[in-house]
């Protein structure tokens, strides 16, 4: 485990770029890289392999271009994957099967933003009732478009 | 065999707080477990988006009501560094102090539980009667058990004065002496060696995959901790060590605890003798600049996140908090799955589960 404290921060940028990801302003403590959802698998394959295991957690969020995901990675220091989706097509590859740590995490990203992770069949509410009827609760379009 | 079903909960005498597990055994051994949790879900993250600052500072603290500090600790730090507010160094010590004590009744909260799953009552009776101790402290330091609401956004509200500081070392002698129990009891007491060795097992890689943190994540050799790591408040000024084990279940767990307590007295008696002079409290703007921010602190039960975006009103856009408890609960399938029934208790009991956390 002690690995995953000192990342070789230089080689996953190289390999981050390779993914298509392009370094962009972000949240302060964290480097942050934005890239397309066809690349996120790709994306966090390289980090693996770069010995940054621990997905602390993915923040979804509207926005008014559309949905933004944040994948937070730590190694040593925040690392952080960030999609864009539209509106009209809110759905995400599944993380899971790289790294159990993603299952529920991605579970309160689709109950709580309406996004249908791929490749992972029905999801079961991870908070919500199980007769909930309502809106994705941070869905607030009204608020935030 | 068809594998039996045993449900239990959401309300059952194990655990104060709901959480829902499907067991499937077959005979006396436990073949997997299904959870449901949500029962205590607050929308947490939802209400803050219609709170202001001020507001939310009491709302987070309201996440857990064993960690309360923590929470209110990484939502300030969050804002103060959207705001770019400098906390004075004497408000930054008291908030230590505070998350040490809370750290401390919050591993003795636990040894109690853990105690009472086990049969071993004597224990719970005296590790929750001795983290009386330290809530008496936190209540004459800030006037609250549970909920301290000590923390406010440019510093603290509370300061300590020359006869909170000879109570906390007096207490805390006091308490000190009470520890060498519960240490020779973990270190030599048949019984709970009998109970909690080789349970609930954890190896290295699969805390890697699931993503575990904290003193779970430890007792399995684990170094994760953000205090070392990445740290705050003054926590590069402090003199202690990170503890690490390598079983990797629940005695080991129960260690790793206890010797936490140890390096969290040091940091305390640390703070006291050097605490600053000076401010415990900045002016701070209602309104945040715009901008995102993500904090780690090392909360009692490991990792705790903060991502906060202010628009530059006095409402925050987005706040989401992600909770140790979240990966443990998620790992407590593969902590049950080849157990014996009888031992189901320990287990989870030995997880060090915050429902209220998880649930937010």
């Amino acid at each position: 485990m002690d690995d995953l404290l000192s990342a070789d921060l230089a080689a996953i940028d190289t390999a981050l770029v390779e993914c298509g990801a392009q370094r962009g302003e972000g949240p302060q403590n964290e480097i942050c890289y934005d890239l397309p959802r066809e690349n996120l698998i790709e994306a966090a394959r390289a980090l693996v392999a770069a010995d940054v295991h621990h997905l602390t957690t993915i923040t979804g969020q509207r926005l008014p271009q559309g949905v933004s995901l944040m994948y937070h990675f730590y190694g040593g220091c925040g690392i952080t994957l960030r999609l864009l989706l539209p509106m009209d097509d809110l759905s995400v590859p599944s993380l899971t099967p790289i790294m159990l740590v993603a299952n529920w995490y991605e579970r309160e990203v689709h109950e709580m933003l309406g996004v249908t992770i791929e490749g992972r069949g029905e999801i079961k509410p991870l908070l919500l009732p199980d007769d909930w009827q309502g809106p994705p609760p941070l869905l607030n379009e009204e608020e935030n478009a | 065999m068809t594998p039996t079903r045993i449900p239990i909960g959401p309300q059952h005498p194990l655990l104060k707080e709901p959480l829902s597990i499907n067991l499937s055994v077959s005979g006396e051994t436990v073949l997997g477990a299904d959870l449901r949790i949500g029962y205590v879900h607050r929308g947490i993250e939802k209400l803050a988006q219609q709170r202001t600052y001020i507001q939310n500072v009491h709302l987070v603290e309201r996440v857990c009501g064993i960690c309360s500090q923590a929470h209110t600790t990484t939502f300030c730090l969050s804002v103060e560094k959207l705001a770019g507010i400098e906390v004075p160094r004497r408000a930054q010590y008291i908030r230590m102090l505070l998350c040490e004590l809370e750290r401390i009744h919050s591993h003795l909260l636990w040894l109690g539980v853990l105690s009472e799953a086990i049969g071993f009552t004597t224990i719970f009776m005296y590790a929750w009667r001795d983290r009386e101790i330290i809530l008496d402290l936190m209540e004459d330091l800030s006037g609250g058990r549970v909920s301290h609401s000590a923390t406010s956004i440019g510093g603290v509200r509370i300061d300590l004065t020359p006869d909170h500081e000879r109570y906390v070392q007096t207490n805390l002698a006091e308490f000190e002496e009470q520890l060498k129990l519960f240490r020779d009891m973990v270190l030599h007491d048949r019984n709970f060696q009998a109970r909690t060795r080789r349970l609930g097992v954890m190896g290295g890689d699969l805390v890697h995959r699931l993503g575990l943190v904290g003193p779970t994540a430890r007792a399995s050799g684990c170094t994760l901790d953000i205090r070392k790591q990445q740290p705050y408040l003054a926590y590069e000024e402090m003199d202690f060590q990170v503890i690490t084990g390598t079983g990797g279940d629940v005695w080991c767990r129960a260690h790793t605890r206890l010797a936490e307590i140890d390096e969290s007295l040091k940091i305390v008696h640390q703070i006291l003798d050097g605490l600053p002079e000076g401010e415990v409290q900045v002016r701070a703007p209602r309104r945040v600049p715009a901008g995102e921010v993500t904090t780690r602190i090392e909360a009692p039960r490991g990792e705790l996140f903060y991502y906060v975006r202010s628009d530059g009103s006095d409402t925050p856009a987005r706040v989401k908090v992600r909770t140790p408890t979240l990966p443990t609960l998620a790992s407590l399938p593969h902590l049950l799955s080849g157990v014996q029934t009888a031992d189901v208790a320990a287990v989870i009991a030995g997880a060090d589960l915050c429902i209220a956390c998880a649930d937010r």
